[in-house]
């Protein structure tokens, strides 16, 4: 196998000659989005259960040992009126258990009905097929996309129809191929290359998958984050610029990343306190509930929340004091601040000041004089 | 009880005299109470639309009333049991959220529950984007929110008249022993039927067929993968021919026994605008149940089937909308037209169900459809406006904007313009477009940019 192959932007154009017999491999991949180049190798053997005669994951590795890709070498036979040919094709995963692409080896190629070659635009179907995570053939059995086939065993190119609403989601006249093919991707190798890219998780695999700008590999990455005891600077800088990423998955997963000794740090509160401010809205709460689970709230912290409070709707108001009750903050200029809200007029936002400031029973006469004007 | 006093007292309760036992106390029979209240802003209806106004106008910081009919809030998402709200998101970018949202995130949030990963294209599989939530826990949360937004919620009342006042509305509602007189600056007909908009007057329309409601329910009891499904089709289709089971309640039996039931029935004409036809839509749908029950417990494999969950009502998808100061269109939904008064997004393909099933009909890549606010404004309306499916479009649009999150969309717009309008003295109508911006934006919602 060579890993020079695996990395290379778009997906490439198959030449073919007559008869099937490529002159170049057919290989097929999504744009890579993990740049770094493996150069080591490191084989996991283990039952896949997906009967493929392949029972060796490949894990390739940087030269520290990161994990940029997964392989699984696939030979089976497909069979079509009582003729059979192998199936040779090597499936590659990213560290997430992504689909990445596929490869034959020169000379092997796809084929349907009566044995025919796939043609580029089969070649290129398929792979969007097998790039769909969410095809509905998660949902069907063979038997159920072929209606009439009976058991599949080694099959394929049944000529009876498939089921017209997902004629889509198959390759006309490799129903089977396209069926085993996208099983075997989302299969138990997923988990399997999923759970070892855990188990060598590092911040080095971190800093590589959040700097791909896919969601679903930053999200992957932050989700584990939280397992490492502490993170080197750089990570923590793509951590806190990515809390206030587009994507609510991202943002959302940024900000849960933050363990309480890292939401206790200055440049972290910043950043949490600037979303309870100017985030998204759907970040706004947890991003205050990142704040509760600190170990301390920063002085300046409350003082940037104070200063907000009365720009934040009564609902946000409200958890931002429950916040303030629960740190025990009650120093006067932040007493003051949330007493100007009593005279906003907003009578929910008000009733959220009056209600911080009666459990906090304050001294300020100030503070005092506002609260007893509002009751009137 | 000893048998003497047991037989003085059968003696004395034929005489009409009550006999007194210990512990209980002789009251008045129980006259209705009758009161009237008089708010800034009365929601009627606490279902997916309702829920989400009220909570905006009592955050606006206006007094608000909600009545609800039933004994609890959500809808369709709860009572309803259609507890996959959807959809926020199009094109890998959130385009409803606000207090919708929120109600959402914090229900998945406490039931532990994952929120779909959105950067993945939904494809022709728009479900995948929905959101699953606990219904229950829903339920709680909307009714906690709207609690906290100092909302006054008045369960198992129903309007009965409704009149309108010099600047508002006044309406009388029934409830369990409760005769209320509400007098509103501003209403909001969130019932979902433009029953309010009906009763105070305003025409609604209806088209001669509607789409079909479904029960929702769960079956169990059953391991798919022992199942002889061409045996359990041609006994379906068998009885069907006898009779005995209707096709278009059921289209497709394998698809029930694989869903467990989860939004496989379709009742025809489920409508729950009056307690007549709610009725009626109910009981067919559970009859269709139980006939669809004792089928399948008598086929191999099943005889062990049965009921895990069933909702207490048959939710519905259409029945009446307002004939508004503007109609939505077909062509203005699926070209993504952004109205000078867009107050919300909408997003979710042509989704019409009829008897033959659904196929929905996808938008192209980047439409992001949006409401006007003339759209939930009856023609000719003054301080009344509808939020929910029973908003002013056609047919063909209806059906895709009568889902929930664009329902809570249109929630939230309606009641902060009616919050604007009744502070500054105006209809809705008549509310600074960028106020009304500033408003909603303010409480999270997202308010259509119009780019040029």
């Amino acid at each position: 196998m060579r890993f020079d192959r695996l990395f290379f932007l778009g997906m490439v154009l198959c030449s073919f000659s007559k008869g099937g017999a490529q002159t170049i491999p057919v290989r097929f991949f999504r744009d890579a989005v993990v740049k770094d180049k493996p150069v080591k190798q490191v084989e996991y053997r283990m039952d896949f259960g997906d009967s493929t005669g392949s029972d060796i994951l490949y894990q390739n590795l940087t030269r520290d040992g990161t994990p940029v890709s997964y392989s699984r070498a696939i030979k089976t036979s497909v069979c079509f009126d009582g003729k059979c040919r192998l199936l040779d094709i090597a499936v590659y995963w990213d560290p997430a258990g992504g689909y990445m692409g596929f490869e034959m080896p020169p000379g092997e190629f796809l084929s349907k009905t009566d044995h025919d070659p796939f043609s580029h635009e089969e070649y290129l179907k398929l792979h969007g097929i097998l790039s769909d995570s969410l095809s509905p053939l998660a949902d069907y059995t063979f038997e159920e996309l072929v209606p009439g086939t009976g058991d599949p065993g080694e099959a394929d190119a049944v000529s009876s129809a498939t089921l017209k609403d997902i004629l889509e989601y198959i390759v006309p006249g490799a129903a089977f191929t396209t069926y085993r093919l996208w099983h075997i991707v989302y299969g138990k190798t997923r988990e399997a290359v999923s759970r070892l890219s855990s188990d060598i998780f590092t911040d080095r695999l971190a800093l590589m998958l959040l700097d791909t700008g896919e969601p679903r590999l930053q999200c992957w990455a932050l989700d584990r984050l939280t397992k490492l005891p502490d993170w080197e600077e750089e990570v923590t800088q793509k951590v806190l610029a990515l809390t206030g990423s587009a994507n609510l998955n991202v943002s959302a997963s940024a900000i849960a990343s933050f363990s309480r000794s890292m939401a206790d740090r200055k440049n972290v509160q910043a950043v949490l306190a600037g979303l309870v401010s100017d985030g998204a809205y759907a970040v706004r709460k947890p991003a205050i509930q990142k704040l509760k689970d600190a170990g301390t709230l920063r002085p300046e912290t409350v003082s940037f929340l104070a200063e907000t409070a009365s720009r934040l709707n009564g609902d946000l108001l409200g958890e931002v004091l429950n916040l303030f009750l629960a740190r025990g903050v009650a120093d006067v200029n932040t007493l003051r601040k949330i007493s100007e809200i009593l005279e906003t007029g907003n009578r929910y936002a008000a009733g959220k000041a009056l209600d911080f400031l009666e459990k906090v029973n304050p001294k300020d006469a100030l503070v005092r004089r506002r609260i007893q004007a509002f009751r009137k | 009880m000893k048998r003497r006093s047991a037989l003085a007292a059968l003696g004395s309760m034929s005489l009409g005299v009550p006999t007194i036992l210990k512990g209980e106390r002789l009251r008045e029979p129980y006259r209705v109470s009758k009161k009237t209240l008089r708010t800034d802003i009365l929601v009627i209806g606490g279902g997916t639309a309702g829920v989400v106004a009220a909570i905006q106008a009592g955050r606006a910081g206006r007094k608000t009333i909600l009545v609800e009919n039933g004994s609890q809030l959500g809808g369709v998402t709860t009572t309803g049991g259609v507890n996959f709200p959807g959809i926020f998101f199009a094109w890998g970018k959130q385009v409803i959220g606000g207090i919708g949202w929120e109600l959402v995130q914090e229900a998945v949030a406490m039931n532990d529950d994952p929120l779909p990963n959105v950067s993945i294209p939904h494809g022709r599989q728009h479900w995948r984007h929905q959101v699953l939530v606990n219904g229950q826990l829903y339920a709680m949360l909307a009714e906690e929110k709207v609690i906290d937004a100092g909302v006054e919620i008045r369960y198992y009342e129903t309007p009965t008249t409704i009149r309108p006042l010099k600047n508002g509305w006044e309406v009388v509602t029934v409830g369990k022993g409760t005769e209320t007189t509400i007098q509103a600056g501003q209403l909001i007909d969130c019932t979902g039927n433009a029953f309010a908009a009906s009763m105070a007057g305003f025409p609604v329309l209806r088209e001669a067929e509607t789409q079909p409601g479904t029960l929702q329910f769960k079956l169990t009891g059953y391991d798919l993968d022992k199942l002889d499904f061409k045996m359990i089709e041609a006994r379906y289709d068998e009885e069907v021919k006898k009779g005995t089971l209707v096709k278009k309640e059921f289209l497709n039996v394998s698809g029930v026994l694989r869903k467990h039931g989860d939004n496989v029935q379709h009742i025809a004409g489920a409508d729950s605008t009056t307690s007549e036809t709610h009725t009626l839509a109910n009981i067919q749908g559970r009859t269709s149940l139980m006939k669809m029950l004792r089928f399948l417990r008598t086929l191999p494999g099943l005889e062990k089937t049965r009921i895990e969950d069933v909702q207490n009502e048959t939710a519905v998808r259409e029945t009446y909308r307002i004939d508004g100061e503007y109609l939505i269109t077909h062509e203005d939904y699926v070209t993504g037209k952004v109205f000078d008064d867009a107050v919300s997004y909408s997003y979710y393909p042509i989704d019409l169900h009829d008897d033959k099933g659904v196929i929905p009909k996808h938008l192209v890549e980047g439409v992001v459809p949006t409401i006007p606010l003339r759209a939930l404004a009856p023609r000719g309306s003054r301080n009344f406006l509808v939020a929910g499916r029973c908003l002013s479009s056609d047919r063909l649009a209806n059906s895709a904007l009568r889902v929930q999150a664009s329902c809570m969309g249109m929630g939230q717009a309606a009641a902060a313009a009616a919050a604007l309008a009744g502070m500054s003295g105006k209809t809705p109508l008549e509310v600074p477009y960028a106020d009304l911006r500033k408003l909603l934006e303010e409480h999270g919602a997202i308010v259509p940019v119009k780019t040029t």
